[in-house]
């Protein structure tokens, strides 16, 4: 690499700041909002109906380049056939357009705590079974945990904490009534 | 044949310490604003006095001294009213604490008289019964009477502590009640305070020694000196972190108050306006740390805010806002920002201080955690970014001097129960963590570099204090700020004026390399990619999660880059496909 | 006035707006003192407490009181300043009740 590609990548340097960055991230919060009620639907139809979804906002890229993005997680009660349960939802989600992925090809999973990744459109969902543990205690065990996130999801922003004006784009995402 | 078995007497009841914390903290806000007025009115008075400008003459003389003298007897009033207040809200904070120390005591009664009456029961039901029988009885009342006495020593100590914050309170208001004691220059300031501060060692003493002088006061020194002398307390290394979050408070809720009022009233001054910017920053970033939850879990850490210095730097301004306890964290890391970052940034520190607490907490040992996102050194603005100018290694090597003693303070303070501490530079924060270990001896357990331009005055890990084995690095392949450090290709005066050293990546300087790629990056080097190492789900995150929980030998390691003399530098994780939000790989937290 | 005197004829009518302003800030502290809320204190502090809080409210009241005695003072301008303790000792009787 030569200095005059160098001087390219310099030029290049970073991906600019909307103009309004409140309203990208609103829009990219629409979108998961939107594919977090769908993803509540197929739980409903999969018999899963004990599930609560809430929405949250989160910082992403430090400074000098920092910014914004949110994503939606979902916890869904699934009883002791956890394996059973993931199946049922697969099925759902296969028949409302969410495509397999072969993420976690390298991760060794348990059988009776079944996990995989989906995409639809620029949206990608994880679901991951049995739960996990924070700070020594086990969370979930009977659940189902899903996490819901949008491609290119770092919002840009100025400097100057941001973050603190969108906060309150977090929220409890309700089923679609 | 009779035995006697002595069973311990019932415990009376011990009241409530009286008070409501919320209500004497409301009246603490409503004197703080009055202490605002007053000063205001004391400094108008002030520039009143000297009206020189707009007449002269005798009668305009007497009214200069008279004015002059007026407003001189009203200075000081401003400055007693605010002790009062800030003395009020130190004892708010006390009596929560004894009311839940109280707490505590009546449900440790209760569940004694359950045991006393069990114990009774079987007594009188023993009848006829064996001597073993016996002996079990009589041990129980044994261990009754033990819990008897803990308790009444508990009760005797709380109700000390209540006499004492009471005395404490009410010698706040009779001690600044009068004319006189209200323009005097230590108004407000109790005896215990006055007597304490004398003997309070200068900061060149060094950090064990503010340990020693804090550790040999009484709780109720302690309470009154807080009250005080805010100020002095602050930013004192040695001092437990407690206690400095105590000061900064009332200091930072002074400053907001002062600042906020004089907003409205339209008289804020140019200079000012910053300082009040980087007050309302931090007042952001503290209540996002202290309202923090885990998501999916119910573990609230709570924030602390260990150093706050709005002037600094010329505005700039230092500040370090943990989230968890400093005094108590088995595991505590120490974040050090890079380029641009300044005091109004703060919100976005603290928000990935939580995010790297999540990490270290997620699938961890279950030790306790504290991260704190530490700007106390004065970042270069960013030339780099804008003209290609790499900054010059000044600040760095000012900065590795001021970390290494803000270390050696957090050491000192808890020297009974070290934590185990692990610092983590980014950026430009890589350099003046690469100063600290090299120059100034840094005393954690672990260094982690993260887009690193270069580390400073150390060719190899070994040069670190930690030693090599204790050395990461992480570098997102499209990272073009990781571009600049040496390793065969950039070097320093070749391109641009300085480079800032090698880099901790390569296999020259033999640091433990752990996966930082994103599935975001760039085709090329970008900056984008020097900032996504604190993303949540990242690889990096992950990886330093590990680290800072104390398990950097359980980290994701990356082949480190290299220099083959036939071509350009090589990093074989240009290739690699990137992952995130992958179990035991780059999954930072539970889904919800 | 008399010995050589210079003023500018605006001054009285500055300074005066400034006192008077001055006075304004201490009224609104003598209100801010008097309705303090005490309810959150232990009994033991509460007697303390008002007694403080009353001094303080003679503090800011004298203070009103000396403002508005230089803005009157300054907007008639030829009056001797020695007499202003006095003037000040004056209103603060007048107001009766409390204010010695």
């Amino acid at each position: 690499m030569g200095a005059v590609g160098l001087l390219a990548f310099l030029l290049s340097g970073c991906s600019p700041v909307p103009s309004n960055p409140r309203a990208v991230l609103e829009a990219k919060a629409a979108a998961i909002d939107s594919a977090t009620q769908d993803v509540l639907d197929s739980l409903h139809a999969a018999g899963l109906d004990d599930a609560t979804a809430k929405g949250h906002v989160d910082g992403c890229q430090s400074e000098p380049t920092p910014g914004v993005s949110y994503r939606a997680g979902i916890s869904a009660k699934a009883g002791s056939d956890l394996a059973g349960a993931f199946d049922a939802l697969v099925e759902q989600l296969g028949a409302s357009g969410w495509k397999p992925t072969d993420a976690y090809r390298d991760v060794k999973i348990d059988p009776a705590k079944p996990m995989g990744r989906f995409v639809r459109d620029d949206i990608t969902l994880d679901v991951a079974t049995g739960g996990a543990s924070s700070g020594g205690v086990w969370y979930g065990a009977d659940e189902m945990q899903l996490g819901v996130t949008i491609k290119d999801y770092c919002v840009r922003v100025p400097d100057g904490g941001y973050i603190s004006k969108v906060e309150d784009l977090a929220k409890d995402i309700l089923p679609r009534s | 044949m009779t035995t006697t078995i002595n069973i311990p007497a019932v415990i009376d009841p011990v009241d409530r310490p009286e008070g409501d914390p919320a209500g004497s903290e409301s009246l603490a806000t409503s004197l703080l604003s009055g202490a605002v007025r007053l000063t205001e009115f004391s400094e108008e008075a002030l520039l009143l006095a000297e009206s020189k400008w707009y007449w002269a003459g005798k009668a305009a003389e007497a009214y200069g001294d008279h004015a002059k003298n007026f407003a001189q007897n009203h200075q000081p009033m401003g400055e007693t009213l605010k002790r009062v207040a800030r003395g009020v809200d130190v004892f708010a904070d006390q009596l929560r604490t004894l009311q839940s120390d109280h707490t505590t005591i009546s449900s440790d009664i209760t569940s004694y008289h359950r045991e006393r009456a069990d114990l009774i029961t079987d007594v009188n039901l023993a009848g006829e019964v064996a001597e073993a029988e016996i002996a079990a009885l009589q041990e129980r009342a044994r261990a009754l009477t033990n819990r008897r006495a803990g308790i009444t020593t508990d009760i005797t100590d709380l109700q000390r502590r209540v006499t004492e914050n009471e005395q404490f309170l009410v010698q706040l208001f009779t001690g600044a009640d009068t004319a006189a004691e209200a323009s005097s220059p230590t108004g407000g300031i109790s005896a215990l305070a006055l007597g304490a501060i004398g003997r309070k060692p200068s900061a060149a003493d060094g950090p064990k020694a503010m340990n020693a002088w804090w550790n040999s006061l009484t709780e109720a020194e302690r309470d009154a000196l807080i009250a005080a002398y805010p100020d002095q307390l602050g930013s004192a290394d040695g001092l437990p972190a407690s206690a400095r979050d105590a000061a900064n408070r009332l200091r930072l809720d002074a400053d907001l108050a002062e600042l906020e009022m004089k907003e409205r009233d339209g008289t804020l001054l140019p200079e000012e306006k910053q300082r009040l910017a980087n007050a309302r920053a931090t007042r952001t970033a503290l209540e996002h740390a202290d309202g923090y939850v885990v998501p999916g879990t119910d573990d609230r850490p709570g924030g602390q805010l260990w150093l706050y210095d709005p002037d600094a730097f010329g505005g700039d301004g230092r500040v370090a806002i943990a989230v968890g306890d400093l005094d108590t964290a088995d595991d505590v890391s120490v974040q050090v920002p890079g380029i641009r970052t300044e005091m109004d940034d703060a919100p976005g520190g603290v928000d990935e201080a939580t995010r790297l607490y999540e990490s270290a907490r997620y699938n961890g040992d279950g030790s306790s955690v504290a991260t704190m996102f530490w700007l106390g050194y004065d970042t270069p603005a960013g030339d780099l970014l804008e003209w290609g100018e790499v900054p010059s290694e000044d600040r760095a090597a000012d900065g590795g001097a001021r970390l290494a003693a803000a270390v050696d303070g957090l050491r000192a303070s808890r020297a009974h129960d070290p934590a185990h501490m692990t610092a983590i530079g980014h950026s430009y924060g890589s350099t003046t963590t690469s100063y600290a270990a090299t120059d100034h001896g840094l005393a954690v357990d672990d260094i982690a570099l993260i887009g690193s331009p270069g580390t400073g005055p150390a060719d190899h890990a070994s040069d670190f204090s930690v030693g090599a084995d204790h050395v990461y690095d992480g570098r997102n392949s499209r990272d073009f700020v990781a571009f600049l450090g040496d390793e065969g290709w950039v070097r320093k005066d070749q391109f641009f004026d300085t480079g800032l050293g090698m880099d901790p990546s390569s296999e020259d300087f033999g640091a433990h390399r752990f996966q930082a790629e994103s599935p975001q990056r760039g085709w090329g080097p970008n900056f984008d990619d020097h900032s996504r190492y604190y993303d949540r789900d990242s690889e990096s995150l992950y990886n330093l999660g590990r680290i800072v929980d104390g398990h950097g030998d359980d980290t994701n390691s990356a082949p480190q880059s290299y220099d083959p003399w036939w071509g350009d530098p090589v990093d074989p994780e240009w290739d690699r496909d990137p992952t995130s939000g992958e179990a035991g790989r780059s999954k930072t937290g539970l889904t919800p | 006035m008399t010995d050589g005197v210079t003023y500018n004829p605006v001054m009285p009518g500055e300074l005066d707006r400034r006192w008077s302003s001055q006075a304004a800030q201490m009224s609104a502290l003598m209100k801010s003192l008097s309705s303090a809320p005490t309810g959150g204190l232990p009994s033991v502090a509460v007697g303390p407490a008002r007694t403080f809080l009353a001094s303080w409210e003679k503090i800011a009241l004298q203070a009103k009181t000396s403002s508005e005695v230089y803005a009157d003072e300054l907007r008639e301008t030829g009056v001797s300043y020695e007499n202003l303790d006095a003037e000040v000792a004056r209103r603060m009787a007048a107001l009766g009740g409390g204010a010695v």
